[in-house]
C-alpha cells in the first residue's frame, strides 16, 4: 500500500497534467471529458426529473457548451420546482397516510332500500341501536312514526317519535340475532295472522317479529338462541296476566352474566338514571326512522336535502339533557348529537374524502418549501415562516372543524385568517398567514402527524436538518439491572438512556405545546402551564379529571412527578433553563441551530446526497463541505445557488 | 501532488494566454499574473475517496423512469404507477427511501414496460409522416425496412442513441446494432409485423443500462 500510493498519486498527477494540457489547447472543453449530450442528460434528469428532448439536445450540440447561465436557466423552469417538491417530500417524509387512525365509524354510508337514507352503521350502532352494523328503519319517516306499525303487539297505542328535547326515539324494534334465533312463519302476513293460523302459540305473540324478506314484512318467531350458551340457559318463561311470555330468564345465572331477556319494545333504557343517557334494550335492535336533512358538505349532486337516519341528521353542539359536548368522539354513541351542521362531524361513505384530506395535508409543507424556493428566500425560512397554504379540502376542515374525531387538528389561525376556499376546490391553493406560534414546516399538521411524538419530532429534525443521529457512543456499557439508576424516571438522567435523551428531552420541549399523536396546538390561554383543577383531580384520584386533563401531569411516579401534579406534561422534568424552549417553540430551536452552522452543513450534505446519489465521503467533506457551506451562508442560504455550486463541482461533473 | 497540479495550471495559462512580454533574462524572475484565470479543478484523492474522483453512475428513480419513457417514446407505460413500489419507489409512509438498485425485478418489469410502450410507439409511427415519427424520423417513408440503406439505418440508430441514452453510439457499436436491425427487420417482414423492426430496437435501447443509468 505504501509503495502503491506514491505511484497512484503520480498517475493522478499525470492525468491532471494531460487534462490541463488538453484544456490549455481547447480552453472551452469540459474538463470532465464527458460528452456534452451526456452532461445535459445528467443535469436534466437531476434538475428537471426528465431526460432532455431532442430539441434540447440539438440546441446544446449547436451551442457546443453548457454554460453556467444554462444551468441557472434550468432552475427557473416549472419542472425544477416540481423536482424540488419531490426532494422535499423525501426530506420531510411527507405522507401521513399511515399516521391517521380512521376506522370508518364516522362515514355516512349510502343505503339501497326504503328512503335510501345516509346512515352510520359501524361500531357506533351498538350503543345507538343495539347492535353493530345496524342502520335505522329505512321505511318509516321519523316524524310520522305513529302512522307506521310493524309490530303493533309490541308498540304502544300512540307512538312517540321524539322525546321532550326532540331526540329521536325508536320507531321499530327487532329481536337481535345475537341473542335470538328467529324462524320465518311462512303462510302468514302478520303476527296476529300467524297466531290465528296456529303457526306460533299465542303465548309467544310478543316474541313474534315482523322482518323484511325481499322488501316485504314477514312474521318471524324469535326465541332465545339455543346455540349461544348464555341465551340457551334462558329457559324460564315469565308470563303476563294474559298468559303471554314477556321475558325469558335464566333460573341459575352466573354472577355478572345476562339473566333476563325482556320482550322488545320501543322504550329505550335510561342509563344510570340520567335522562338523555339512552341505550337500547338488551337483545333488541331499536331503530329510529328517517328524515330529510340538509345535504352533507361533500354532496356534489346539487340537492338541498337528502334522506338521513334521524339520529345522524341532528346538529346539536351538546346533549340537551346533560349538556355534554357533541364535539368529541362521544357524539358517535350519544343519541342526542348526530353528525352536526351539514354533517360536518361525519365523512362520506367512501374513502375519497379521507384520502383528499391526507393528500392536502401532505402537500402543505411542500407548498411552503416551494414558495421559499420560488421567492429566492433564505432557505431556512422553510423552518420559520408563518406562511401556510390551504386548498378547499383543508380550508373547510379547519374552518368547519370537520370530522373532529378523526382529525385532531387546531385551526392554524383565527377564523378570518384562514381563506374560505370552497370545499370542492381541491386544486385551488391559497396562501395565508398562520398564527404566531407557526414555525414553517415544523408545525404543519403533516409534520405533527407524521412524527407523532415530541421525541420523534426531535429525531426527524436532527436527521433531516442537522444530519445527526441519536446513538450512544461506541463501546458504551450500562450498569447492571439492579443499579438504582435504571429506575430513574427522567430519561435524560437514566443510565444508558441519558446518552441521547439528555439532548432529546430538552429539545423536545420545543414541541411541548403541540399534542402528541395529533396536530393540536395547546394554546396557553386554554392550556395554562398549571391547572389547579387538574391538580385537585389528581389529588382526589380522578386521574382523567373526566377527560379534561389529558395534557397534564395527573400521576406521580417520583418526587419530581409529585411536585408536578397539575402541570402541563411538557414541563415535567424541565429545568428553569429549559422552560423557554416550551415558550419559544420550534422557531427558537431553529434560531439556536442557525448559530451552530449545522443547518448549513446539513443542507449541503442533503443536496450533495440528492444530486450525487451518495453521501459525501470524508475526502469530499474535506474538499467541499466547508467551502460550500460558507458560500451557502454568504448567498443568503439560496438553495438554488447551492444546487448550482454542487452541480458545478468536479465530483458531480465526473462519472467514474 | 500539489506542485504538479500547479505546474499543470501554469501550463494551462501558457496554453490559453498569448503574452507578448519579453522573455526573462538569465537569473531574472518575472511573476505571471494568474488573477484572471480560473483555478484548476479541485479533485479528491481517489485513494482516500473509495477509488473514485467523481460520482458513481446510478440508476434513475421511478419518477425519472416515468418521465424518461414519456420523453423518449411519447407514450406512458400503463403499469408504471401500479408497479412503482416494486420498482423501488418510496411512499415515505412505510418506505422512507427510494431504492435505485438495478435488480432483476426492476429489469423484468422494465422489459415488460419496454415491450408495451415500444411496440405501440412503433405501430403509431407507421401512420405518421416521417417528420412526426418518434422512433424513425430519419428513414424514408416505407413499411419494408429491409430496403433501408446502411447509412439510413446508422443515421437513425445514432439519433435513437442520443434520444434514449444521451450519447451517440461509437462507429464500432453502430455497426453491430445496424446488423442486428437488419436481422430484426427481416424477421418483422416475414411475420408481416413491420412495427416490430424499430419497436425491437426501441426495446433494446430501453433495457440497455445506458437508459436506466446516468
Amino acid at each position: 500500500m505504501s509503495l502503491l500510493r506514491p505511484l497512484n498519486r503520480l498517475a493522478l498527477a499525470s492525468v491532471l497534467f494531460v487534462a490541463a494540457l488538453s484544456q490549455a489547447q481547447v480552453c472551452q472543453a469540459d474538463p470532465s471529458g464527458i460528452p456534452i449530450e451526456r452532461r445535459l442528460r445528467q443535469l436534466s434528469l437531476d434538475l428537471l426529473g426528465r431526460p432532455p428532448t431532442m430539441d434540447e439536445y440539438r440546441f446544446v450540440q449547436a451551442k457546443g457548451a453548457i454554460l453556467p447561465e444554462d444551468v441557472r436557466a434550468l432552475m427557473g423552469r416549472e419542472e425544477f420546482y416540481g423536482r424540488m417538491k419531490e426532494y422535499h417530500r423525501a426530506l420531510l417524509r411527507s405522507n401521513i397516510s399511515a399516521a391517521i387512525y380512521n376506522n370508518g365509524d364516522t362515514r355516512l354510508n349510502t343505503t339501497t332500500d326504503g328512503a335510501l337514507p345516509l346512515e352510520l352503521r359501524g361500531n357506533p350502532s351498538a350503543p345507538l341501536r343495539g347492535r353493530n352494523s345496524t342502520g335505522c328503519d329505512h321505511f318509516i319517516p321519523q316524524d310520522q312514526c305513529d302512522a307506521y306499525r310493524e309490530d303493533p303487539q309490541n308498540e304502544p297505542a300512540t307512538k312517540t317519535c321524539r322525546d321532550e328535547q326532540g331526540v329521536p326515539l325508536p320507531v321499530s324494534a327487532d329481536y337481535s340475532p345475537d341473542q335470538y334465533q328467529c324462524t320465518q312463519l311462512t303462510g302468514a302476513t302478520s303476527c296476529a295472522d300467524a297466531v290465528s293460523k296456529g303457526l306460533t302459540a299465542d303465548k309467544y305473540l310478543y316474541f313474534c317479529d315482523m322482518r323484511r324478506v325481499s322488501g316485504v314484512l314477514q312474521p318471524h318467531a324469535c326465541l332465545p338462541n339455543p346455540g349461544n350458551p348464555i341465551t340457551a340457559a334462558m329457559t324460564t318463561e315469565v308470563l303476563d296476566g294474559n298468559g303471554r311470555v314477556v321475558a325469558f330468564t335464566n333460573p341459575a345465572p352466573l354472577a355478572g352474566a345476562l339473566a333476563r331477556l325482556d320482550r322488545c319494545s320501543l322504550t329505550l333504557v335510561v342509563q344510570g338514571g340520567v335522562r338523555g343517557h339512552y341505550a337500547a334494550q338488551t337483545g333488541c335492535i331499536q331503530r329510529e326512522g328517517t328524515v330529510m336533512a340538509p345535504a352533507p358538505y361533500w354532496d356534489s349532486s346539487g340537492a338541498a336535502t337528502v334522506a338521513m337516519c334521524a339520529i345522524e341528521a341532528q346538529d346539536r353542539p351538546v346533549n340537551p339533557w346533560t349538556m355534554e359536548s357533541c364535539e368529541t368522539a362521544r357524539f358517535l354513541s350519544d343519541r342526542a348529537c348526530g353528525c352536526g351542521v351539514l354533517s360536518r362531524r361525519c365523512e362520506s361513505g367512501s374513502a375519497t374524502l379521507h384520502n383528499d384530506r391526507v393528500a392536502a395535508i401532505n402537500e402543505e409543507p411542500l407548498r411552503i418549501a416551494d414558495s421559499v424556493l420560488r421567492r429566492d428566500e433564505d432557505y431556512f425560512t422553510l423552518l420559520t415562516t408563518r406562511r401556510g397554504f390551504v386548498n378547499g379540502t383543508l380550508a373547510q376542515l379547519y374552518r368547519q372543524n370537520q370530522s373532529p374525531t378523526v382529525w385532531l387538528v387546531t385551526r392554524p389561525g383565527p377564523m378570518d385568517s384562514v381563506p374560505d376556499v370552497p370545499f370542492a376546490a381541491k386544486d385551488t391553493w391559497v396562501e395565508y398567514t398562520r398564527a404566531e406560534n407557526a414555525s414553517g414546516v415544523l408545525t404543519t399538521p403533516e409534520w405533527l402527524y407524521r412524527f407523532p411524538t415530541v421525541r420523534s419530532r426531535v429525531n426527524e429534525f436532527w436527521d433531516a436538518f442537522l444530519c445527526k443521529h441519536f446513538a450512544p457512543p461506541a463501546g458504551t456499557t450500562v450498569p447492571p439491572p439492579e443499579d438504582a439508576c435504571n429506575r430513574e424516571n427522567n430519561l435524560s438522567k437514566r443510565c444508558g438512556c441519558s446518552y441521547c435523551h439528555a439532548t432529546i428531552e430538552p429539545a423536545g420541549a420545543h414541541w411541548g405545546r403541540y399534542g402528541e399523536r395529533n396536530a393540536q396546538y395547546l394554546d396557553p390561554d386554554v392550556f395554562p402551564k398549571y391547572s389547579a383543577k387538574c391538580r385537585d383531580c389528581a389529588l382526589a384520584g380522578n386521574v382523567t379529571c373526566d377527560g379534561e386533563c389529558g395534557n397534564y401531569v395527573m400521576q406521580a411516579f417520583d418526587g419530581d412527578g409529585a411536585q408536578s401534579l397539575g402541570l402541563l406534561k411538557t414541563y415535567l422534568y424541565r429545568t428553569p433553563e429549559e422552560e423557554p424552549n416550551i415558550v419559544g417553540g420550534p422557531a427558537l430551536l431553529v434560531q439556536r441551530m442557525m448559530q451552530t452552522g449545522d443547518l448549513e452543513r446539513c443542507a449541503v450534505r442533503n443536496v450533495w446526497n440528492a444530486f450525487l446519489g451518495r453521501p459525501m465521503t470524508a475526502e469530499e467533506e474535506r474538499l467541499y463541505l466547508e467551502a460550500l457551506s460558507v458560500e451557502f451562508a454568504a448567498h443568503n442560504h439560496d438553495l438554488k445557488d447551492l444546487i448550482f455550486r454542487v452541480t458545478s463541482t468536479e465530483a458531480y461533473r465526473r462519472i467514474d | 501532488m500539489r506542485p504538479l497540479v500547479l505546474l499543470a495550471a501554469a501550463l494551462v495559462v501558457a496554453g490559453c494566454s498569448k503574452s507578448t512580454v519579453a522573455p526573462p533574462q538569465d537569473a531574472e524572475l518575472t511573476p505571471v499574473d494568474l488573477s484572471n484565470h480560473p483555478a484548476p479543478p479541485v479533485l479528491p484523492d481517489p485513494e482516500a475517496n473509495g477509488g473514485h474522483v467523481g460520482r458513481a453512475p446510478r440508476r434513475i428513480t421511478v419518477a425519472q423512469l416515468k418521465q424518461s419513457i414519456l420523453v423518449t417514446t411519447g407514450r406512458q407505460w400503463s403499469q408504471i404507477d401500479t408497479l412503482a413500489a416494486s420498482l423501488g419507489a418510496a411512499d415515505f409512509a412505510l418506505v422512507n427511501s427510494e431504492s435505485t438498485e438495478p435488480n432483476l425485478v426492476f429489469a423484468k418489469f422494465l422489459e415488460d414496460g419496454a415491450r408495451e410502450v415500444c411496440l405501440n410507439a412503433a405501430r403509431d409511427d407507421l401512420a405518421r409522416s416521417p417528420s412526426a415519427r418518434v422512433l424513425y424520423p430519419l428513414v424514408p417513408d416505407t413499411r419494408d425496412f429491409t430496403t433501408l440503406t446502411d447509412g439510413a439505418i446508422r443515421g437513425n440508430l445514432g439519433y435513437l442513441s442520443v434520444r434514449f441514452w444521451g450519447q451517440p453510439m461509437a462507429d464500432a457499436e453502430l455497426g453491430t446494432w445496424a446488423t442486428t436491425f437488419k436481422a430484426v427487420a427481416a424477421a418483422a417482414k416475414a411475420a408481416n409485423k413491420p412495427e416490430q423492426a424499430w419497436g425491437a430496437m426501441c426495446v433494446a435501447l430501453m433495457i440497455d443500462p445506458r437508459f436506466i443509468t446516468y
